[in-house]
């Protein structure tokens, strides 16, 4: 029997549609499972982040917030502080991420030696950029193109602990797009445990 | 449509050196497009899809002793597949040892590591040992309270060794001896350092094999000229094919019937639950619960096992008889029967006695049994027709006929031992009489 | 003649089985998302009929004598 060219390309055909259609089947199941995002948080929670009288003044105290990849910075400053509660209105928090390229920046109590005012604040020693924590973590140095987001804070003057209640845009370096001014991303990307 | 063809053989003649397939893998006899001439197939389709499942299950899986259990039941409980995918590993390492089982034994009744093909058996009996491994160390990950206390069990054996010998051994398995050490470095293992050795034994089986090409059906000769297909289409075809109904048949079992999680270890829970090896090292723990090994004489029945492992491996060097059918080599080959039946007896006989420790004579008596019997129905099978023409003419997969009926045979025998002993014996000896005389009768083969 | 029937009749129904596998698996995969236990069950049967179709496929495909290149 000579071999029939038509005949036996479609047979060929067949073999790679199948093929496909297995791969087409395959793709669904195996990128469900690889690729579960974690529980989804709809509205900010309320957290206890610490206790006023855990404090002292210039030790930075780190906690996640919203999401467990979202670490920030809770601080009592030496002087009040735009938007700082407390007694003094000195404690402050804001998001340890800089937001120029993600690094995780160091509390500095001066800004002054690497260039900056000389007010407490973050500087990021990845490529400098310098945050005012006095003035909202406005950036005062460096290539950052927005502030780090503030973490809305609370204290509950009877028993001194301090709450997390929400974020302040700009959102979190990675969650949204940069420098956003919608907060909803900052619940997303991560998960809350 | 074929002036495409020439040019894509073309562009990669110049540029990999590589005229056709047929000049690096030997096209294959038209005969051995049988199942079981391809059960090494199946057990690199089976590590293949152990290396896929293992690498899905290890973006969730974490290796620390708090973290390793839960997240097991999270991926069992609350991934989408993950379930599947865990029952599936699970499955096919079970599945694996049994056709690997099957298969060296298949090799060994047709004789198919004579000269000059010794070297697929050593690295086959290497491949055995890594296959072994990968269950021991797979079997701790998910830290349950009876993985973790078998493992234990197991571990605790080294120090019957002498020290010079243990002391290396323990510090490269369990470290500094903590749960975390032992689980990083029995993890490290699984994922690491085995796939890595398998992967070189089995180029050198897969390249070894290419050097000599399938060994024929008895009573052919290795030159004849038979009948061949291409890798390409024709094999690649078939080996997808076989793979393709072995892994969605796997799935469907993995489906229907899926694993279940032991509880977490605790040294309170620990305390019980009767540790025991997973199956397949059953046949190794009943040996070992002997009355003559018991306390520091263990080390003797650690020697034992570790000498029988040895002359597996030695197999090509001891039974160098040029011919291949049972009755040119009928001692090696009853011997490797009473093995094979010895081993499952001992599987199931493990399991019907969890942690108790076996009388002596008990095992003289029930092994000693086996052997005597299968011993004698084979040499009548064998004897009558050595003389026939059709002496040395054996279908291949007699020989798997054989086995699977004696140890068929001798299980359900031991079942029934509580039945009364005539009724195993009987027993026994129909399936091996039965077996050995079909091998003889047999004639025709596969062209 | 027949023979070709047969092969041809075999390709499309391994097609089918697979199409309606594929289509098993996506109906029910917003269910396993939710945890569904009858889907849990059913899902990797789904998954194994696909790969078996396709292997019968190549089975029929073999048949043809179209892999004797």
């Amino acid at each position: 029997m000579s071999v029939d060219e038509n005949r036996r390309n479609f047979l060929k055909g067949m073999i790679a549609l199948g093929a496909l259609v297995v791969i087409g089947g395959l793709a669904k199941p195996i990128l469900d499972y690889a690729t579960v995002s974690g529980e989804i948080v709809t509205t900010f929670p309320k957290i206890k982040v610490t206790n006023i009288s855990q404090l002292q003044v210039n030790q930075p105290f780190l906690f996640n917030y919203p999401l467990t990849n979202e670490p920030n910075y809770l601080v009592m400053l030496s002087q009040p502080a735009q938007y700082g509660i407390g007694p003094q209105n000195n404690i402050v928090a804001f998001s340890a991420i800089c937001e120029h390229l993600g690094c995780i920046y160091h509390f500095r109590t001066s800004l002054a030696p690497y260039g900056g005012p000389d007010v407490p604040g973050g500087h990021c020693p990845c490529h400098g950029s310098l945050y005012d924590y006095l003035d909202d973590a406005k950036v005062v140095g460096g290539p950052a193109p927005c502030p780090v987001p503030r973490v809305i804070l609370e204290l509950d003057s009877s028993t001194g602990d301090i709450y997390a209640v929400g974020m302040e845009p700009p959102t979190i370096y990675a969650h949204g797009p940069s420098c956003s001014s919608d907060v909803e991303y900052d619940l997303q990307g991560g998960s809350v445990d | 449509m074929s002036g495409v063809l020439e040019r894509v053989q073309k562009w990669i003649e110049e540029r990999f050196g590589i005229k056709s397939v047929d000049n690096i893998l030997r096209p294959i006899p038209n005969f051995s497009f049988r199942p079981d001439y391809w059960t090494g197939a199946i057990l690199t389709t089976g590590f293949i899809m152990q290396g896929l499942t293992g690498f899905l299950l290890l973006l969730y899986y974490v290796p620390t002793p708090d973290q390793a259990w839960a997240s097991t039941h999270y991926i069992m409980s609350s991934l989408p597949y993950g379930s599947l995918i865990l029952t599936f590993h699970l499955y096919d390492a079970y599945a694996i040892i049994l056709i690997a089982f099957l298969h060296m034994f298949r090799h060994f009744f047709v004789g198919a590591y004579k000269k000059p093909r010794e070297a697929m058996w050593f690295y086959g009996v290497i491949l055995g040992l890594i296959t072994l491994g990968f269950g021991f160390t797979g079997y701790l990950l998910p830290w349950t309270v009876v993985s973790k206390s078998a493992t234990d069990v197991g571990i605790g054996m080294l120090n019957y060794f002498p020290n010079w010998l243990t002391a290396p051994l323990k510090s490269l398995i369990v470290g500094n001896g903590t749960d975390a050490a032992e689980l990083t470095r029995f993890f490290a293992l699984h994922v690491i350092l085995l796939p890595l050795l398998l992967a070189l034994f089995l180029f050198l089986k897969l390249y070894t094999f290419e050097v000599h090409g399938i060994a024929p059906p008895l009573g052919h000769s290795e030159s004849e000229n038979v009948k061949k297909t291409s890798w390409m289409p024709g094999g690649i075809l078939y080996v997808l094919m076989l793979a393709l109904f072995y892994i969605g048949g796997l799935l469907i079992i993995s489906s229907v019937f899926p694993a279940t999680l032991p509880p977490e270890y605790s040294v309170q829970a620990s305390m019980s639950v009767t540790p025991e090896p997973d199956w397949y090292f059953l046949w190794i723990y009943q040996i070992l619960k002997l009355s003559i090994f018991e306390g520091p004489n263990i080390i003797y029945a650690l020697i034992l096992v570790g000498l029988m492992f040895v002359i597996l491996f030695l197999v090509p060097l001891i039974d160098t008889r040029e011919g291949r059918s049972p009755s040119e080599r009928p001692v090696i080959f009853t011997l490797g029967m009473i093995v094979a039946t010895s081993i499952v007896f001992l599987t199931v006989w493990a399991y019907l006695t969890p942690g108790l420790t076996i009388p002596f004579y008990q095992a003289v008596i029930y092994i000693g049994g086996i052997a005597l019997i299968e011993a004698l129905a084979a040499y009548a099978a064998l004897r009558r027709r050595r003389s026939s023409a059709s002496a040395g003419k054996v279908h291949p997969s007699i020989a798997m006929i054989v086995m699977v009926s004696s140890v068929i045979g001798a299980s359900a025998s031991l079942l029934l031992l509580e039945k009364g002993y005539l009724i195993s014996v009987l027993l026994i000896v129909g399936f091996v009489y039965a077996a050995m005389t079909s091998i003889s009768k047999i004639e025709r083969l596969r062209k | 003649m027949k023979k070709v029937q047969l092969l041809l009749v075999g390709l499309f129904m391994t097609l089918l089985g697979e199409l309606l596998s594929v289509a098993g698996i996506y109906l029910s995969s917003q269910l396993i998302i939710n945890n569904d236990p009858l889907a849990r069950l059913l899902s990797g049967v789904f998954i194994g009929l696909l790969l078996i179709s396709f292997g019968i496929m190549i089975a029929f495909y073999r048949l043809s004598g179209s892999s004797e290149a």
